[in-house]
């Protein structure tokens, strides 16, 4: 009773009495890594996936189409909007998404190319159409985004594509010329798999040290009382992809510890792919 | 070279319907910011506790109902002025860009916060943008169009002034293949771009005002 009485009047001083001792007040360590779970397989589609991790869940189904050569954007995503995630939230994790595609951190534009049942590249492109879709969302939705769409596109299979037009004819390449043979799949050609955590800078304005604490996957109610917010995407050799930070904070040390912290967890999630192939 | 900034120019006061108005350039990239308020706000979008804010970027081609600038400028706007000064009430900034030789981020952060100086707004701290990107494994201040289009990293820093002087982050935006001694070395080459900001958004104020005791 007391206790919930401290956490609406004061709820920073609520969470630094906790975070001084090193815990959260559900219990769990600020650094401890929470469960993530995935499936792959069952939204439909050439690819598809469901991830939970860290009070989010998100489902991901890939659509193809086949396109002829160009610069056009190969892959285009949608959010589906939630009454917990806002219109505005989802054009910015859709921009989010979009540039790491657009940076191949995901997949090569060239590895999108259709192959015949030999496997030989045609002068044709696979379009990706994404949808994304909230089931549940008590963090930060980026954290299962990502992973979702990475596990989607390890399970994505796509046909062979059997062309009736030679390669010296310069004429346009019609419909009736594709064809789709399903008999030989293929799957895609990836980049290493991603990962993405989320970190809260909570500074205690009552105490002495003014010190910059690191908190792992903060809750809303943890959001609120930061100072600072922070996702961090890991890719190929522990590299950040991305960063985005919010906020104000004074030791950029941290962010190597942000790092080295998603690395870690991006090693766990690649060895799960490749055990479920 | 690489570690210059452009040359910057900055007009203010200059549309006489808003409140606050900045034309800001960095070598040949042009923003128009202006800001408006506080004033009056829809029931929907208000807060008891805090002035709401209102942020629009808008390039001169294309949709301009969303833009990835949005969001790093609402972020470091709410980081930067005392919002719970002016509760139930709404402020908006509109920054367009004019034109764009690379590093249109930070330009755009930087006509934000003129816009916000000429509109007297109480400011926390002052804050200002540095684009730094990675050409080769070297790194740029201030790239122009075609280095940022060469680029393999990019990393958008808004950075304010700390309780000590010092410059700090107030929010970055990373992308491409980054380690942590790079993405220091880039922060570190930051600082001293964001302090002559700050030298520069002090001399233009003080050539505002001077107009004034005339």
């Amino acid at each position: 009773m007391s206790s919930e009485v401290l956490r609406g009047i004061d709820p920073r001083g609520y969470f630094a009495t906790f975070i001084k001792e090193g815990v959260y007040p559900d219990g769990r360590g600020l650094l401890d890594e929470q469960k993530l779970v995935f499936k792959q397989g069952e939204c439909g589609g050439v690819g598809s996936s469901v991830v939970s991790t860290q009070g989010v869940t998100v489902s991901c189904s890939i659509q193809a189409s086949v396109s002829l050569v160009s610069d056009a954007p190969l892959v285009d995503i949608k959010i589906e909007g939630s009454q917990q995630l806002s219109e505005k939230d989802a054009e910015d994790c859709n921009s989010v998404l979009l540039s790491l595609f657009t940076n191949n951190c995901f997949v090569r534009r060239e590895n999108l190319r259709c192959l015949d049942v030999c496997g030989k590249p045609l002068p044709l492109e696979w379009q990706l159409h994404i949808i994304v879709k909230v089931l549940s969302l008590e963090g930060n939705f980026l954290d299962a985004a990502v992973c979702a769409l990475g596990a989607a596109l390890v399970d994505a299979k796509l046909p062979s594509i059997v062309l009736n037009h030679s390669e010296g004819d310069e004429s346009t390449i019609e419909k009736t010329q594709i064809q789709a043979d399903y008999r030989t799949m293929h799957r895609l050609t990836l980049e290493e798999p991603l990962m993405c955590c989320s970190f809260g800078i909570f500074v205690d304005v009552n105490s002495d040290k003014k010190s910059e604490v690191l908190l792992l996957s903060p809750t809303l109610e943890a959001i609120s009382v930061c100072r600072a917010t922070c996702s961090v995407i890991v890719g190929k050799d522990d590299h950040m992809v991305m960063v985005r930070e919010r906020g104000q904070f004074s030791s950029f040390s941290l962010l190597k510890k942000m790092c080295q912290i998603t690395a870690e967890r991006r090693h766990k999630f690649v060895e799960s792919l490749q055990n479920v192939v | 070279m690489a570690g210059r900034l452009r040359e910057m120019r900055c007009e203010l006061s200059f549309l006489k319907n808003a409140d606050g108005s900045a034309c800001f350039s960095q070598g040949a990239t042009c923003i128009w910011a202006s800001c408006s308020g506080p004033g009056d706000v829809h029931a929907s979008k208000a807060s008891d506790e805090a002035m709401t804010l209102d942020i629009s970027y808008r390039a001169n081609c294309g949709d301009n109902k969303f833009n990835v600038l949005n969001n790093i400028i609402h972020s470091t706007l709410s980081n930067a002025i005392n919002l719970e000064l002016f509760p139930h009430t709404t402020i908006s900034v509109t920054v367009h860009g004019i034109q764009d030789d690379g590093s249109m981020g930070a330009v755009a952060i930087n006509g934000a916060c003129f816009a916000l100086l000429d509109n007297g707004m109480p400011f926390e701290t002052v804050f200002c943008g540095v684009l730094i990107v990675r050409v080769k494994d070297e790194l740029i201040i201030d790239p122009t169009a075609k280095q940022e289009a060469a680029s393999t990293g990019r990393v958008l820093f808004s950075v304010c002034k700390g309780s000590d002087g010092h410059p700090e982050v107030c929010a970055m935006d990373a992308i491409g293949h980054w380690d942590f001694i790079q993405l220091e070395a880039a922060w570190s080459l930051a600082q001293p771009s964001a302090s002559a900001i700050f030298d520069f958004y002090k001399t233009v104020m003080k050539r505002k005002l001077s107009v004034d005791e005339q």
